[in-house]
């Protein structure tokens, strides 16, 4: 018998090459649908689709090598303003199809030292999730909060809410890595929760690390995610 | 943030992608923001080319662009040869999630990343706001491009104490303008500043850096050490670690940080090299091949390809043929004959290569007990010296060749080789001339001594060599060891023909050298 080769590495090692095909393929949907009609629904469904096919992989090779811990940590000063316009921007093509508005909300003067690429795929999937979710509306704000009353200790608190039915009742409150059960990180929204846990997990400053959270009513009346970073 | 704030139409792009259809993609998000002067190109000889002969406001990359060249390579080489202006936005586009790991790597950082796929809003957004910076360090990159490094640096500082939004940015450029102008301690102080308030890793390597440059050995390799400690994936902190560990001569140390730094990024034909360098110096042959194999395999298609590397490798191989046996003996024999075929290919043209490298052929066939083969090898090399007219080959290779004639017993041959570069003359010699006439004595033998090395056989050479040390001990006084450099330079001309123009120089000298000799001998 031969030994059999580790799974988790023949995925590694395959996502990579599934990543540059669904890289092409999203851009010639991008292509095909400046050609045809943009008003067209099923041009979005497409990018839609095509986009989200394209984050699941970078998370699932992210999540690998965080696990491997192979995954070069870098925290750097990051402006919110600029770091969710990008966000926004990114989902952009997915909005119009749906009738869906992107509002954010965020002090012009607020930076934070985060793992910019970690946090966007985090926020890229729970977003694309989301405005699949919303009726209308997708509100995203960012803030300074302070983590307790005694301490003067504060923390970064990036809240994704839409007005959409919310998150099921099984779902809510703070999210624990290990809690969360294969049949939890089954589906999209899942998973992107899952990752979420594990990047928040991976931003630790004095002692205390990141967390998410899910409830729902929030400002829109749908279902609020929030990351929180120390 | 701006958004229309700038006149794209105004802006020269150029954009690389080997990928056809990104570039075409890449144009027309490119054209929509009113951008008309693009140019296009698909490979990184091609960027460099473009480049050179024009000045581009913005260049968009990829960062894999094929056949073992990358993004990388064309920014490392663009800055190195100076070809980008301060205020040029270099953006390096990259396709997978690989820009963690990208960054690590890089000596030079891009402006910024953008990770594939991205929308055209997308892509202008980030323009916009490079733009919005480049308007708010116009004056520094003015500055830098002008080599007012201190003003540049001093404007940066009052920029970054303006405590906004560039205000991380504008300390990392004082940083690399204080290094850039050499102001080492300055330097040190700035990233100890910056360090007291976050532990950042560009200004811990940038501390490391600026203690190795004040030859503070010690503190950089300990702060060097502590960033990998932080961060195994840091290549370019095991890069500097294993460049302190050399200088120093733990070199079985430096080895070590290599391959941890090769481990993380092996596409870099420079560390490979010099991997493969330290591990030949720690007698690690196996190591030693390996690297050299993969620096010449990365070499093929970039610039900082050098013909040392496929010799080194070739050398190392015919090192493994004398000791191996069998199968592996001809695979060696294959590989380091391959190697060499591959050099004269990719330096056709290049007499020194080509010489070279029939010399390592000589001594493959000769090991392998080919004799006909080592011959004609042998005389390959040969014919490649009688057709160098000007004297450019390097000696050392002559005398190589010579020291393998005479084993053969060709003295003819040897003849016509040693007549050739006895006549060479040298540019150092004119040189030397020219500043012995400016009554320059000091420079003059500086210069003829480097010409002595360069050309040992060369008559020209050997007598202005002598003539000059005598002059100077005239003038300034007896000196054993200059006269005795004379004495072997003229014994180096002692074979001069009674018919050559430069034969009564030669007696004159030597007689003039005896004197001093003599008068040195009664001096003790």
């Amino acid at each position: 018998m031969r030994d059999s080769i580790d799974f988790s590495t023949v995925l590694a090692a395959s996502v990579h090459d599934m990543k540059n095909s669904i890289g092409m393929l999203v851009h010639l949907v991008d292509e095909l649908s400046a050609e045809l009609d943009q008003t067209n629904p099923r041009c979005g469904q497409l990018q839609f689709e095509a986009a989200r096919l394209n984050n699941y992989l970078i998370q699932l090779m992210t999540l690998y090598k965080l696990e491997q811990q192979q995954y070069r940590f870098s925290q750097d000063e990051v402006y919110l303003d600029e770091f969710i316009e990008d966000l926004v921007l990114m989902n952009q093509p997915l909005l119009a199809p749906r009738g869906v508005v992107i509002e954010q909300q965020v002090p012009s003067d607020l930076s934070w030292d985060f793992d910019a690429a970690l946090v966007q795929g985090v926020l890229g999937n729970i977003l694309t999730n989301l405005i699949r979710y919303a009726n209308g509306k997708v509100q995203v704000t960012a803030e300074n909060v302070q983590v307790s009353a005694d301490t003067a200790a504060e923390g970064l608190v990036i809240r994704v809410e839409d007005d959409g039915r919310g998150f099921p009742e099984r779902m809510l409150g703070r999210l624990e890595g290990e809690a969360m059960g294969v049949d939890f990180i089954s589906g999209s929204t899942g998973f992107g929760l899952y990752f979420a846990v594990k990047v928040a997990a991976a931003h630790q400053r004095e002692g205390r690390s990141g967390e998410v959270r899910l409830s729902n009513g929030g400002s829109l009346g749908g279902g609020c995610f929030e990351l929180y970073l120390p | 943030m701006g958004q229309g704030k700038h006149n794209f139409s105004g802006l020269r792009f150029l954009i690389i992608d080997d990928f056809a259809n990104f570039c075409s993609a890449l144009r027309t998000m490119v054209m929509s923001y009113g951008v008309s002067d693009i140019d296009v190109v698909h490979n990184g000889d091609d960027a460099l080319q473009a480049i050179n002969k024009n000045r581009y406001d913005v260049i968009l990359c990829d960062y894999n662009l094929g056949e073992g060249r990358t993004g990388n390579d064309v920014l490392e080489e663009s800055k190195h040869r100076n070809l980008l202006k301060s205020s040029n936005l270099f953006v390096m586009i990259t396709a997978e999630n690989t820009a963690e790991m990208v960054r690590g790597a890089l000596e030079y950082q891009p402006d910024d990343y953008l990770t594939k796929p991205f929308t055209k809003e997308v892509l202008l957004t980030r323009l916009e706001r490079l733009l919005d910076r480049s308007e708010a360090f116009k004056e520094v990159y003015r500055l830098r491009d002008k080599e007012q490094l201190t003003e540049a640096a001093a404007l940066c500082e009052q920029l970054a104490a303006e405590r906004g939004r560039y205000s991380g940015y504008a300390l990392k450029l004082q940083a690399e303008l204080l290094m850039q102008a050499k102001q080492y301690p300055a330097a040190t102080a700035l990233f100890q500043q910056v360090l007291m308030i976050k532990n950042l890793a560009w200004a811990k390597l940038g501390l490391g850096k600026s203690y190795y440059f004040q030859e503070d050995l010690e503190k950089a390799a300990a702060t060097f050490s502590s960033l990998v400690q932080e961060d195994a994936g840091y290549v370019q902190a095991w890069d500097w670690l294993a460049r302190c560990q050399q200088q120093t001569g733990d070199l079985a140390a430096a080895q070590q940080s290599l391959e941890s730094a090769v481990k993380v990024s092996p596409i870099n034909i420079r560390r490979q090299t010099l991997l493969g360098e330290l591990a030949l110096e720690n007698g690690d042959t196996e190591r030693a091949e390996v690297a050299l194999g993969r620096a010449v395999k990365i070499g093929k298609h970039s610039v900082f390809r050098e013909p040392d590397t496929y010799i080194k490798l070739s050398e190392v191989l015919v090192n493994k043929l004398e000791s191996a046996e069998g199968l592996s003996k001809k695979n060696a024999e294959l590989k380091a004959l391959g190697t060499m075929d591959e050099l004269r290919q990719l330096y056709k043209g290049d007499a020194e290569v080509n010489l070279r490298s029939r010399l390592v052929d000589h001594q493959i066939h000769t090991v392998q007990g080919n004799l006909s083969e080592a011959d004609k090898a042998l005389f390959k090399a040969y014919d490649i010296c009688q057709h160098d007219e000007t004297g450019a080959l390097r000696a050392d290779l002559k005398e190589s060749l010579i020291t393998r004639l005479e084993d053969k017993g060709r003295e003819d041959l040897v003849g016509n080789l040693v007549h050739a570069m006895q006549q060479e003359e040298s540019s150092h010699n004119r040189q030397a001339v020219e500043f012995y006439d400016q009554g320059d004595i000091e420079r003059a033998l500086k210069v003829l001594q480097l010409a002595a090395r360069e050309k040992p056989r060369s008559f020209a050479v050997n007598l202005n060599l002598a003539q000059v040390a005598m002059h100077h001990i005239v003038k300034f006084g007896m000196d054993r060891k200059l006269l005795e450099q004379a004495g072997e330079a003229l014994q180096r001309v002692a074979g001069i023909k009674e018919d050559d123009s430069r034969s009564k120089l030669y007696h004159n000298l030597q007689a003039r050298y005896l004197k001093l000799k003599q008068r040195l001998g009664e001096a003790q």
